[in-house]
């Protein structure tokens, strides 16, 4: 196992060439909150809505714009590199677990990306435009559990993408479709209490509510206690389902390996 | 000369895509489902709040397709011409493209023309159309007159900005992050300029100006206040898009020349 904690290691460092890039993404971050506070402030701004008030969406807003860059959705652009430039063939051979390597790698950039980016900008956000705490010490700790379930599916979805890859020869269409999937079915822009009804039964049913709504909703306090337990069965239904259909494709996407380049 | 060595260039590019001609469609089915999700998004935004600064989802609609076509437009002739610029010149591939007989932006441009943004054009397309459509405006041929040279305005508006960042490669070479940044300021002319304070107001009007892509030519033809422009400047907001290109070309070549290498 420290091998791989050496990966994530690595990737940390690797990151940190990059630091002066840290202004410009806080700037990047703080553009996107101020899009969507100014928007909730257009739309509930005077007197609010019925059920949510603007400080709930302002923090809705903050947490789903951080969480993104926490998000493990490098994984399918990384698998194409390997594949196209045919680096992949010595990483096959190499005595250790791809996936996981994968995973820790990832788990190294999101490493990163919180400490120098997500910190700081919530530090900034909440200055600047005012953050509610966590509905209540129950809910705060589930919003931990669902952060960690948002990178383990967001890792899962991103890697199934790159497994597909192996027949599809690029990840270009696949990762597009599956970012249109989750725009429209995360819920992080706009809540899923927002949705249509018909649209809000699909998106509650999918995978893809866990990359947004879900733990801001946690956070936020919007599930009682039997929701919370139903969101959570839920979402690790959800993480066997994909990791046994991931590890079924890996067996077979091995064996149709081609070596595009080299 | 240089038209036909465009013509060429392009010629030998669709040659190239249609190597992979189950690829290309795909990926612009996909790059349509992607976009899809963003106008169900805001329809779905639009369904539970009628309207936001006192635009309609139709009216957001062709707000939102106006920015997207004029983005396609003009990223097709810049955006991975310039983000592709990093690589070139870290490995000292840029070098060959100085020492040809033609200019360098003018081949640089055609040779990475990019069709894949024909998705990008046929739902944004679709959408402005029905929105037209939709809103039953009683328009004159002076107000297609003005959609159009607000069209190719934006696209210009578009490219001239993109062209601008690609320069700064040649000082910086690491620009990506600064690529991003131009889509996350993007991402504000989404929704109607009023909602925003009166400094993100000035910073998209005068700072980087993409307001004039979708907001003002919108704003004017659907009637509603405009704040930072009056009325009778109507017709000089489609004088934007060659004014910024002009500078962003001028910009590019002035760092092409006096661009020393990356050491690669």
């Amino acid at each position: 196992m420290s091998t791989y904690f050496m990966f994530t290691l690595k990737a940390f460092v690797n990151q940190l060439a990059f630091r002066s890039e840290v202004w410009l993404r806080l700037l990047g971050n703080y553009f996107a909150i101020l899009i969507q506070v100014e928007i909730w402030r257009a739309v509930i701004g005077n007197g609010g809505s019925a059920s949510t008030t603007v400080e709930q969406m302002i923090t809705y807003s903050i947490l789903n714009t951080l969480l993104f860059a926490l998000l493990l959705n490098r994984v399918s652009s990384k698998v194409d590199g390997s594949l196209k430039s045919g680096s992949i063939a010595s990483e096959l051979i190499k005595p250790l677990s791809y996936p996981l390597y994968l995973l820790f790698d990832g788990l190294g950039q999101s490493l990163y990306q919180f400490i120098f980016t997500v910190i700081p900008s919530l530090i900034l956000a909440w200055i600047l435009f005012g953050m509610l705490p966590p509905a209540s010490t129950i809910h705060f700790i589930a919003f931990l559990g669902a952060l960690l379930m948002a990178l383990i599916l967001s890792f899962l979805l991103g890697y199934l993408v790159s497994l597909l890859a192996f027949w599809f020869l690029s990840h270009f269409a696949l990762s597009w479709t599956l970012g249109g999937l989750i725009t429209i079915f995360s819920g992080s822009f706009l809540p899923l209490w927002f949705y249509s009804p018909s649209w809000a039964a699909v998106a509650k049913l999918l995978p893809f509510q866990y990359l947004g709504y879900v733990p801001a909703a946690i956070y936020l306090g919007n599930q009682n206690e039997a929701e919370l337990w139903r969101t959570i069965a839920l979402g690790l239904i959800w993480i066997i389902l994909l990791l046994v259909v991931a590890h079924w494709l890996w067996g077979k996407a091995v064996r149709r390996l081609i070596v595009q380049g080299g | 000369m240089t038209l036909l060595l465009f013509s060429k260039l392009v010629r030998l590019l669709l040659k190239e895509k249609m190597e992979y001609r189950a690829d290309f469609v795909l990926s612009a089915f996909a790059q349509i489902i992607s976009y899809a999700g963003d106008y169900i998004v805001i329809w779905l935004f639009m369904k539970q709040f009628n309207s936001i600064a006192g635009w309609n989802w139709p009216e957001i609609a062709l707000l939102y397709s106006i920015g997207l076509f004029t983005y396609a437009l003009g990223a097709s002739f810049s955006f991975v011409q310039m983000s592709g610029l990093e690589g070139q010149v870290r490995e000292g591939t840029f070098d060959t493209l100085l020492i040809k007989p033609v200019n360098p932006y003018l081949y640089l441009i055609s040779r990475g023309f990019n069709l894949a943004y024909v998705a990008h054009i046929s739902i944004s397309g679709t959408v402005l159309i029905w929105a037209i459509a939709q809103l039953n405006l009683q328009w004159s041929w002076t107000d297609y007159v003005y959609l159009l040279l607000a069209l190719i305005s934006g696209a210009m508006i578009h490219a001239g900005l993109l062209t601008a960042i690609g320069a700064t490669t040649f000082v910086w070479v690491r620009t990506g992050y600064l690529f991003s940044l131009f889509f996350q300021l993007k991402e504000f002319i989404s929704y109607p300029l009023p909602i925003f304070g009166t400094v993100v107001q000035l910073l998209l009007t005068v700072g980087v100006p993409l307001a004039f892509v979708n907001f003002y030519p919108a704003a004017f033809l659907l009637s509603y206040e405009t704040s930072l422009i009056p009325h009778w400047a109507k017709w000089l907001v489609p004088l934007a898009g060659p004014l910024i290109y002009g500078l962003g070309y001028r910009f590019w070549m002035y760092g092409a020349n006096k661009y020393q290498g990356a050491g690669g």
